[in-house]
């Protein structure tokens, strides 16, 4: 028994909070050691104190006004949404109306963002299409376009007019093409 | 003080809205529970409104409690909890008015006259010093130390009250018992000592 014990451990053996043994070794060791039993007097000295403080007793009126509470309705706590004006009554109807508008945003919300997604998507492939196609065309693509319409004496247009010729050969050209 | 047996039998019976099953079970509590509170919180008056609203609580909710054996603890807890409801809100209102209220906390007058007038001066002036030493506590550890000292409750018991662990009730106590024992120390005199077989 050489070992102090704890204080910590002298407190929990004052509140008879020790298992058999260990308070046993606590009480052996105090039969002992005069420093511990000088500690140990000086906490029993401190719970007799408090334990020696009057017992208040409740106000005998306490109860009627209790029993008169009992008989009222218990009051909703604010919330913080009943600041904002909700018409919202007891609590299991706020939870079920705040579940429902959180429920019905959360659908609407997804389906909102769903249809913008596709239809974006639809918009992007159309356009990458488009682009797709203008590549493929040759530079100033209109000039060659076999269903054009403009008419063969159209120099500007026609890639086998030869510039510089008189107009009015257009004629033996027109007896050229039709052989 | 009513019997486990009995006390368990008088929640069912609340349980079952019977009326007169919730004052038994007020007479069987009130007076811990007040007395905890108005050591916890150095004021009857706040005391007073604590444990109405304590028991406000704890009877319309009774038909949530699982176990009729915690009621107690489950009390003791509502009680807690209406505690530091209450410190936020005065932290909210006005920290000052709670140093207030502690300045006006004096021991309830002894109605009946002591045969010592002396000693009854001594002792008003022991019990204000007591309750002196406990407000300069942080509540952390006036909680688990009255519970443990003044109340003689279970570290067990405690834990289920405070929501800490075994180990941390027990640090908790040995520290509060530290911070009185430096507060109280000239009042600690040999004759209030006690022997070694008396805790």
């Amino acid at each position: 028994m050489t070992t102090h014990i704890s204080q910590e451990q002298l407190s929990a053996w004052l509140d008879r909070q020790l298992e058999d043994d260990a308070a046993r070794r606590i009480e052996q060791h105090l039969e002992c050691c005069p420093s511990c039993r000088a500690a140990q007097e000086e906490m029993s000295a401190l719970n007799r104190l408090f334990r020696e403080m009057r017992v208040l007793e409740p106000p005998s009126y306490l109860w009627s006004k209790i029993s008169a509470g009992l008989d009222e309705a218990e009051p909703v706590p604010k919330r913080w949404f009943s600041k904002l004006g909700f018409p919202i009554g007891r609590p299991g109807w706020l939870r079920a109306e705040v579940w429902a508008l959180a429920a019905t945003l959360v659908v609407g919300g997804s389906l909102a963002v769903l249809h913008w997604s596709a239809a974006r998507t639809e918009r992007l492939q159309l356009a990458a299409i488009d682009r797709a196609y203008h590549a493929l065309l040759p530079q100033n693509a209109e000039s060659y376009n076999p269903f054009a319409t403009s008419p063969w004496n159209d120099t500007e247009t026609n890639p086998f007019t030869i510039k510089g010729l008189n107009t009015s050969s257009s004629t033996s050209q027109k007896s050229l093409v039709k052989r | 003080m009513k019997s486990d047996s009995e006390i368990r039998k008088l929640v069912q019976d609340a349980q079952a809205g019977k009326r007169n099953a919730f004052e038994a079970i007020y007479a069987s509590f009130a007076s811990r529970i007040y007395n905890f509170l108005c050591r916890l919180m150095g004021s009857p008056e706040e005391a007073e409104d604590l444990t109405q609203q304590t028991f406000l609580i704890a009877l319309r909710r009774l038909g949530t409690l699982r176990d009729p054996d915690q009621v107690e603890s489950w009390i003791y807890r509502i009680a807690r909890n209406e505690v530091y409801q209450k410190f936020r809100r005065k932290k909210v209102d006005s920290l000052d008015e709670e140093d207030q209220g502690r300045k006006d906390f004096a021991e309830p007058k002894e109605t009946r006259l002591h045969a010592n007038p002396e000693k009854a001066l001594l002792n008003a002036e022991l019990g204000e010093k007591l309750q002196a030493t406990l407000d300069a506590l942080p509540m952390k550890l006036r909680e688990v130390f009255i519970l443990a000292v003044v109340q003689e409750m279970s570290y067990k018991d405690i834990s289920a009250i405070v929501g800490r662990s075994l180990l941390s009730v027990k640090t908790d106590i040995y520290r509060a018992r530290l911070t009185a024992r430096k507060e109280l120390g000239r009042y600690m005199s040999p004759d209030r000592r006690a022997r070694t077989d008396d805790r």
